[in-house]
């Protein structure tokens, strides 16, 4: 009950802060006492610390829209792409790189993302519908994400640029590495903004655990939760996908890993996932660069990479769990 | 029982597709009272009582609470007067049952007159009127169906509602249990609550039920007490069955004979 997860959320607190002060001391450029202060600095304030927010913000939203959109269609696969969303993102930052937009504007690429994140989100809203249940939303993300991923498919196909095409690749696979500050500043406001929405469905969640007819009777207003959690996802995914592409596995893995130990409250589980998801994320992109500073391992492959045996883990145990 | 009508459906109609599922319905539910909604398959009974809890909008017709029109009422101001059963048990995460009962006091929290300790003995209470005190922090997934019921029917009566809606709430319960539900819900009519539950044992209706409500193919048919409204000819207009009408020891019996109007000879039924 409550009692019993507050010291769980203390503990992740702590890890997160842990992951950042972790993030920024770590890399290739070792920052020693001694030596040069103005380095140090510049190191830190250029490099690192836009690094570790960033870790920190996507980390957290891709946490928390796993949870938000796990407990809103009440199905423990969903991820925070399912509605469409990074696809969209996706489509647009690929679209700038391949138009050419980056090399002139540096900040063309998070803002077609932006762009595309707005209009995916527009499309599925229209296909899905007001205040219909969870599964004419869940086919219209379905059907905005192939929608996107064939013409992402077709831009990389059709460019008559390699260099462009293997920018492209490289962008999707994610990456928190070279991001400046002013990118930071851009993208972690609009994730902020789209977190707190989603923090507002704590009751939503719960209350949608006894189905949509009971939820409605306990007092929620279905059509506008499902606003918010549609706004929430497009905003704090939107802007952190057009940030760092696209990262996997995060938003699906932590509130799977959390929801035992808040009783497997949705409502609980989306500070607990938020929280999660910024340490894992955190860790990883330290891992990252310690293993390999040199190798430009991406992080959504590392993500992967570790998630993919973590979640087959899950799945046998849940398998176990659920046998006779 | 008083006088004051805690919720109205005037001249109601629901229309939903092409069907027809209510035909101007007008009926009247008073302060401490437990009326059962008796009727067969897709008489209407489920979307009578989803238009009461706010559920369903009338395509004609209007549904009040307090002689206030529901429509005028905010959700969480509903939640804090209707508590609603559906028919359909959903729970979708094993949280314990404890747990799942403490959620029919989030309209209390949305307005901000709860306090934890208060909630804590209100939840408790519930669980003990269902008799689920005794697995209280195990997984509701876990439960079998009749004991997730309970534990259903738990939650409603955590949200301590002035009217209680309740779709089929005997339906799955041991026999023990469906008694110790029917007795919970009088016992809240005399503290004022008022019940609405949809129910096909007509004994269990006739033996508690203050008042019988009867429906088919969307409108209302009888609506009175048991002796008034489950009349043998009555029955067998309705459901199209040939129905034993006794009494035991002032227990009300209702025995289907069989499914038309033949007649079967009359042998004693075992109570």
């Amino acid at each position: 009950m409550k009692t019993t997860a507050f010291p769980m959320l203390c503990w992740l607190a702590i890890a997160v802060a842990c992951a950042f002060v972790l993030s920024l001391s770590v890399g290739p450029g070792l920052i020693g006492l001694s030596g040069d202060a103005a380095a140090r600095v510049l190191i830190l304030r250029e490099i690192r610390l836009p690094r570790a927010l960033l870790g920190a913000a996507v980390g957290a939203a891709l946490g928390l829209a796993g949870a938000a959109l796990q407990g809103y269609l009440r199905n423990p696969l969903a991820e925070p792409g399912v509605i469409g969303v990074s696809g969209g993102a996706a489509l647009g930052a690929v679209l700038a790189i391949h138009l050419g937009l980056a090399a002139t504007l540096p900040a063309a690429i998070p803002l077609a993302g932006l762009l595309g994140a707005a209009l995916a989100t527009l499309l599925v809203v229209v296909l899905a519908g007001e205040g219909t249940g969870p599964v004419p939303l869940l086919l219209a993300g379905v059907a905005v994400s192939s929608l996107t991923s064939a013409a992402i498919a077709l831009a990389l196909t059709i460019s008559g640029n390699p260099f462009a095409a293997a920018e492209s690749v490289f962008w999707m696979m994610g990456s928190l590495a070279d991001r400046s500050l002013p990118q930071a500043a851009l993208a972690i406001p609009v994730i902020a903004a789209g977190m707190a929405m989603l923090f507002k469905l704590s009751r939503t969640l719960d209350a949608l655990t006894l189905g949509e007819d009971a939820a409605q009777s306990l007092g929620i207003d279905l059509v506008i939760a499902r606003r918010w959690l549609i706004a929430g996802v497009a905003l704090s995914i939107g802007a952190a996908t057009a940030v760092t592409g696209i990262i996997g596995f995060v938003g699906l893995v932590v509130p799977h890993l959390l929801r035992r130990h808040v009783g497997h409250a949705p409502g609980r589980l989306l500070l607990a996932s938020a929280l999660g998801g910024a340490a894992l994320l955190l860790l990883a992109d330290t891992l990252l660069r310690l293993v390999s500073p040199w190798l430009d391992i991406r992080i959504g492959v590392l993500t992967a990479l570790l998630g993919a045996p973590f979640f087959t883990l899950l799945v046998v145990r849940m398998r176990q769990e659920l046998a006779p | 029982m008083s006088d004051a009508s805690l919720a109205t459906l005037d001249g109601v109609t629901l229309r939903l597709g092409a069907r027809e599922v209510l035909r101007d319905v007008s009926l009247s539910f008073f302060a401490g009272e437990v009326v059962a909604l008796v009727g067969p398959n897709g008489a209407g009974k489920t979307s009578l009582l989803k238009l009461l809890a706010g559920l369903l909008p009338p395509t004609a017709g209007t549904v009040s609470i307090d002689a206030r029109p529901l429509p005028t009422f905010t959700p969480n101001e509903i939640a804090r007067r209707v508590a609603y059963l559906p028919q359909a048990r959903a729970i979708h995460w094993p949280m314990t049952v404890r747990a799942i009962v403490a959620l029919g006091r989030l309209p209390h929290h949305a307005s901000g007159t709860a306090s934890p300790a208060r909630d804590a003995e209100i939840v408790t209470a519930a669980m003990a009127e269902m008799d689920i005190t005794s697995f209280a922090d195990r997984s509701v997934l876990a439960l079998s169906g009749g004991e997730q019921a309970r534990v259903l029917m738990a939650r409603a009566l955590a949200q301590q509602p002035r009217l209680l809606i309740a779709d089929e709430p005997t339906a799955g319960l041991d026999l023990a249990h469906q008694l110790a539900l029917m007795q919970t819900l009088r016992a809240r009519a005399a503290s004022g609550v008022t019940s609405i539950v949809a129910i096909h044992d007509l004994g269990l209706a006739a033996r508690f039920a203050h008042r019988i409500v009867l429906l088919a193919d969307g409108q209302i048919v009888a609506a009175g007490s048991a002796e008034e409204v489950l009349t043998p000819a009555r029955i067998t207009a309705v459901y199209g069955v040939d129905m034993l009408v006794t009494s035991v020891d002032g227990i009300p019996v209702f025995v289907p004979r069989s499914p038309t109007h033949s007649v079967a000879p009359t042998t004693p039924v075992g109570v």
